[in-house]
């Protein structure tokens, strides 16, 4: 069963609701034995610990003093001596997240207490499905039930209860619950409670749509919210957004600092479990997150959540605003703050869709082979298995529905050391597992050891503790301290620290108060636009073209009327509207609108100004492609259409994307017609293409890594330690390109490249767009300055190149200098 | 400065050939010198729980007959990190005795001691190879050693141990490492001999031994495929 509902309606109560009754009605009857009944699995620690308290209040009010049904707890952090009383009394009602339960399902001696469980309970099931520690828990899921007697008279499969925040398509999520072997009842209450979304923009009459943004008016309207609301839970999508967040914020507000904190996932533990009690507790006006309060944990009264960067996709604005007024009759307001014109019309139509309850499709992934290995040693160190007997169990779980044979068969092949000659060539090849033509089980003695160790799908990135004095702060990633030298400040948990060293993986800094950060700056947006927003923007384009084609842009009446009616479309207010209808306006005096049906290129001659050290030879080209279709679909479709271009032109060429298209930057001799475009955006072999864009990318090199370590062909704890990341990704990178030369269908490299085709590059999706926009008309327009649809793109192309002064200021002022070039070429024309 | 037509090969000073298949050439000794192959890796690899690849034995083992086929060498000297553990496993007795009868069949094998090599007469005993192994030795106007022991001598120092790799932009916004022999006034770095090698890059500086941190790096020669190219580290102006 599936229950999806907001948070803060008691869905999870409603789960356990019947399980209590049962239990109840066995321990009245004096049937309740001592094992565990239900597991209830969340894929956040802190969620199970919510629980174990929220559940003893309502047990000690059913029986009073020492309730009969016992709760326990399971996770990474659940001590030794606690473990060995579990075993020796299991709880009836075990909370755990996916690795432990993995952990516990391969143990031979925790078999016979998991035979009788009756329910399984999944927590925040939709932030699971669409990744891989998703298709972890199902492969436990289907184990589980596996354990249970075969009694022919009283066998019931297992009860797997689902709760599920917004999420979309329902019955796939159901399928994903289930199993391919199961039946799902879904019960939707989504729509029961009440969330009202909002825009709001800082930008005033000049638009500036650009990928940063000046900061200041942002905060001080921030601030503002703050005052107005007695806590404010703020969304920036990335970490050091969050960091800088928290720091101007304090900055402009010195009088309410103490009660402004930061919370993120590289924050140290106890850091943040005094940000959520003290959140609990009242005592913060507001808390600036990443994304890591999206989930789970009561966190208290909320009144109000903004949301600093688009959020990208509905479903996830939808849960965010539903972390404020956490319970069922109060309402759940959100804030979309829009910080450019782009922003502003996707977030007008986030809402839109948002009160539409048009949710965004999740995407489960297929078969992970990483996963399956890992499974497989768990498997096998429960005992021996026939491989159909394997097999079948695997594909009942509906991530591995469709996993081949040939493909289970390589899995087990190199989990057992290698093919059959070379196993028959060496007497030891070190293998996970013992493998013959019928059977297998994980080689016995340190093997398991080490394999209880590395469980789970978490890919470990490169972190380096940040400490101060004897305090420490958390971590940050390696690729970021790396870039700086010592004296460089930066910010931590708001604060801001001086970098003195770095040794051992720990990066030692002193306070810098007072001081201003040399970095991180505001991070560009990392998740792609869904593709319903995205359609949606593109319908919304296409209106605004008609309506301008249609009428008088010249007429100021004609503005004041048109900026009503883009107003009524998106449902904002009218200032708002004038501002996205300004920059439409600019858009269709320099170039055109680009609109659903066919795809628009713009070519741009760059003098470089702004960029040095200036090309050499002159001036560079720009080809704006306007494919909205998100941004890890259009870095695919831009690899495949760079490879083409150099395949066609020679030389190399360099494309920058966004969710809104991309930029494909030539030298001369590499300049495009129009009848260049059928070729290079053919769908034939684009598949084939892409794999070869990808064969030198540092991107399937970092997956292979994540792959080589979910797959279990480097540990990254050994002997109980932790290796230093520094030493694993060296190691990741040479395994990777012997294999790439020697192996390259090796499992791991191959489910390395499916993570890249399915979700960091949308292949699919940009195939897709080929396909249908195949005999739609695409053309080539020359233009003689950067299109304001086109800025953004421009902006972070050039960025990267500029002068020394602050990148948002010479953005800002760029763009004022090209709108007023826009605006008196209208007037002189 | 000689090179051969299509850069697989470079004279840095008189009789001192540089081999992108990652090895010198002294042509007044008919010597040819590697350093680090690390033998057995991935089975050493294998050995401590990670299950890596046994697919790299084969392209060393081909470089190695090539190199001997081109030059014929009086004698092949490795420059320390013969194997990289000197485990007692079939697979790298296999390893050790191929790459040893490879390069006995035609000329004359020299091992240099690494820090990587100990327990190696062990394991050579078994392989019932008798080699001829060394701290260090003077060939000509060169001295050649391993590097992971401090050294004064007056002669030009050829070494290994830090498997040095350059960064190199590759064209499309990313970079490219590649190995490569590192150039002193009084030391030669080879580049490591093994696939599974890689490294810091040299520019970052943080060497591992006392010989290459006292030493002024001028130039970089990074091998890229089958090719050499010539870095300038150090402007001479």
């Amino acid at each position: 069963m599936l229950i999806a509902s907001p948070t803060g309606t008691g869905k999870t109560f409603a789960a356990f609701m019947g399980v209590l009754d049962h239990l109840e009605h066995l321990h009245r009857h004096g049937q309740l034995l001592e094992t565990i009944y239900c597991i209830y699995v969340s894929p956040l620690r802190a969620l199970a610990y919510d629980l174990e308290k929220n559940l003893a209040e309502p047990l000690r009010e059913i029986f009073g003093g020492k309730p009969p049904i016992r709760v326990g707890l399971r996770s990474g952090d659940t001590t030794s001596s606690e473990r060995v009383k579990q075993f020796n009394r299991p709880p009836h009602i075990l909370l755990t997240t996916p690795e432990s339960l993995c952990l516990l399902l391969s143990q031979k001696r925790w078999l016979p207490h998991l035979e009788n469980v009756r329910w399984v309970i999944v927590d925040e099931i939709h932030a699971m499905a669409e990744n891989k520690r998703g298709a972890h828990l199902s492969l436990s899921l289907g184990r589980l039930e596996r354990l249970r007697p075969e009694d022919p008279v009283n066998r019931r499969p297992i009860q797997r209860i689902g709760l599920s925040a917004t999420v979309a398509p329902l019955d796939e999520v159901g399928k994903f619950l289930t199993g391919t072997n199961g039946e799902c009842a879904l019960v939707d209450v989504s729509t029961g409670k009440k969330i009202e979304l909002k825009v709001h923009t800082p930008l005033r009459k000049r638009p500036y749509p650009e990928a940063g943004y000046t900061g200041q008016r942002l905060i001080r309207e921030l601030a503002e919210t703050v005052r107005r609301h007695r806590t404010t839970l703020v969304f920036t999508n990335t970490r050091s957004g969050a960091e800088a967040t928290t720091f101007w914020l304090r900055e402009v507000a010195p009088d309410l600092a103490d009660a402004i904190e930061c919370h993120h996932a590289s924050l140290e533990r106890d850091v943040r479990q005094e940000v959520e009690d003290r959140l609990k507790r009242g005592e913060l006006r507001a808390v600036i997150c990443s994304t890591s309060l999206e989930l789970g944990i009561d966190i208290g009264s909320v009144d109000v959540v903004v949301m600093l960067s688009t959020p990208k996709g509905v479903s996830r604005a939808l849960q965010r605003a539903g972390r404020s007024g956490h319970n069922i009759h109060s309402v759940s307001r959100g804030i979309l703050m829009a910080t450019n014109v782009n922003d502003l019309v996707e977030a007008c139509a986030t809402v839109l869709l948002g009160r539409r309850h048009e949710l965004d499709p999740v995407r489960l992934p297929t078969a992970p082979l990483d996963v399956l290995a890992q499974h497989i040693v768990s498997m096998g160190c429960a005992g021996t298995w026939r491989r159909d007997e394997a097999l079948a169990l695997v594909r009942s779980a509906y991530p591995f529905a469709q996993l081949t044979r040939k493909d289970f068969d390589d899995v087990l092949d190199y989990l057992a050391g290698g093919g059959q000659a070379l196993r028959t060539a060496y007497t030891e090849v070190f293998g996970k597992i013992e493998l013959n033509d019928e059977t297998f089980r994980t080689r016995p003695g340190r093997v398991q050891q080490d394999f209880l160790q590395n469980v789970g799908v978490i890919p470990s990135v490169g972190v380096v503790r940040v400490r101060m004095r004897h305090k420490h702060l958390g971590s940050v990633e390696e690729s970021f301290i790396n870039r700086l030298k010592p004296g460089d400040v930066f910010i931590m948990g708001g604060r801001a620290c001086r970098l003195e060293r770095v040794s051992n993986m720990e990066a030692i800094v002193l306070p810098a108060n007072g001081e201003l950060p040399t970095g991180p700056r505001w991070n560009a947006n990392k998740m792609p636009l869904s593709t319903n927003l995205a359609e949606e923007i593109v319908r919304f384009r296409g209106e605004v073209r008609a309506w301008i084609e249609a009428g008088h842009p010249a007429e100021e009446t004609w503005v004041t009327e048109t900026a009503k009616r883009v107003a009524t479309r998106l449902d904002c207010g009218v200032a708002n509207a004038r501002i996205v209808l300004e920059m439409f306006l600019g858009q269709a005096r320099v170039s055109e609108i680009p609109r659903g049906g066919e795809l628009l290129i713009e070519q741009f001659d760059d003098a470089g100004d702004f960029i040095v050290p200036k090309t050499p030879g002159g001036r560079q080209r720009h080809y704006f492609f306007h494919s909205v279709i998100g941004r890890s679909a259009n870095e695919a479709l831009a690899r495949v259409v760079t490879l083409r271009l150099s395949r066609l032109r020679g030389g190399n060429a360099v494309a920058t994307t966004n969710d809104y298209g991309f930029v494909l930057t030539v030298a001369p001799h590499q300049h495009i017609g129009a009848e260049d475009l059928a070729p290079l955006l053919s769908p034939d072999s684009f598949i084939a293409d892409f794999h070869a864009s990808l064969v030198n990318s540092e991107m399937l090199k970092h997956h292979f890594r994540n792959a080589a370590q979910i797959g279990l062909m480097v540990y990254r704890n050994y002997f109980g330690k932790q290796k230093p990341t520094r030493k694993l990704q060296w190691s990741a990178e040479v395994i990777y390109n012997v294999l790439r030369e020697h192996e390259p269908d090796h499992v791991l490299l191959r489910e390395a490249r499916r993570d890249c085709l399915q979700v960091f590059l949308d292949a699919e999706k940009a195939l897709h767009f080929l396909n249908t926009g195949l005999h739609q008309p695409k053309k080539i327009r020359p233009v003689d300055r950067v299109p304001p649809l086109s800025f953004a793109l421009y902006a972070t192309k050039i960025k990267e190149a500029l002068l020394v002064e602050d990148p948002a200021e010479t953005m800002e002022r760029l763009f004022n200098q090209w709108w007023n070039e826009i605006d008196s070429g209208t007037r002189a024309a | 400065m000689r090179s051969t037509a299509e850069r697989g090969r470079l004279e840095l000073r008189p009789g001192l050939w540089l081999d992108a298949r990652r090895a010198v050439y002294l042509e007044t000794e008919a010597t040819i010198a590697v350093a680090d192959p690390h033998l057995g890796y991935a089975w050493a690899q294998r050995h401590a729980g990670n299950l890596l690849p046994l697919a790299d034995d084969r392209e060393l083992e081909m470089n190695l007959a090539e190199l001997l086929e081109d030059y014929a060498p009086r004698q092949v000297v490795v420059l320390g990190d013969f194997v990289h553990r000197a485990i007692a496993l079939d697979g790298i007795r296999d390893q050790i005795c191929r790459f040893i009868d490879t390069v006995e069949m035609r000329s004359r094998l020299v091992l240099l001691n690494g820090n990587h090599d100990r327990g190696l007469h062990e394991v050579l005993r078994q392989c019932a190879r008798n080699v001829a192994t060394a701290r260090e030795m003077v060939c000509g106007e060169y001295t050649l050693l391993h590097g992971h022991e401090d050294v004064t001598c007056d002669r030009t120092v050829l070494m290994g141990h830090e498997h040095p790799v350059i960064a190199l932009p590759d064209g499309t916004g990313g970079r490219v490492k590649c190995p490569c022999f590192l150039i002193g006034a009084r030391t030669i770095v080879l580049p490591a001999h093994s696939p599974w090698a890689a490294g810091s890059d040299i520019r970052k500086r943080d060497f591992l031994s006392a010989v290459a941190r006292r030493e002024t790096f001028v130039r970089a020669i990074a091998v890229l495929g089958r090719k050499l190219l010539p870095v300038t580290l150090i402007d001479p102006a």
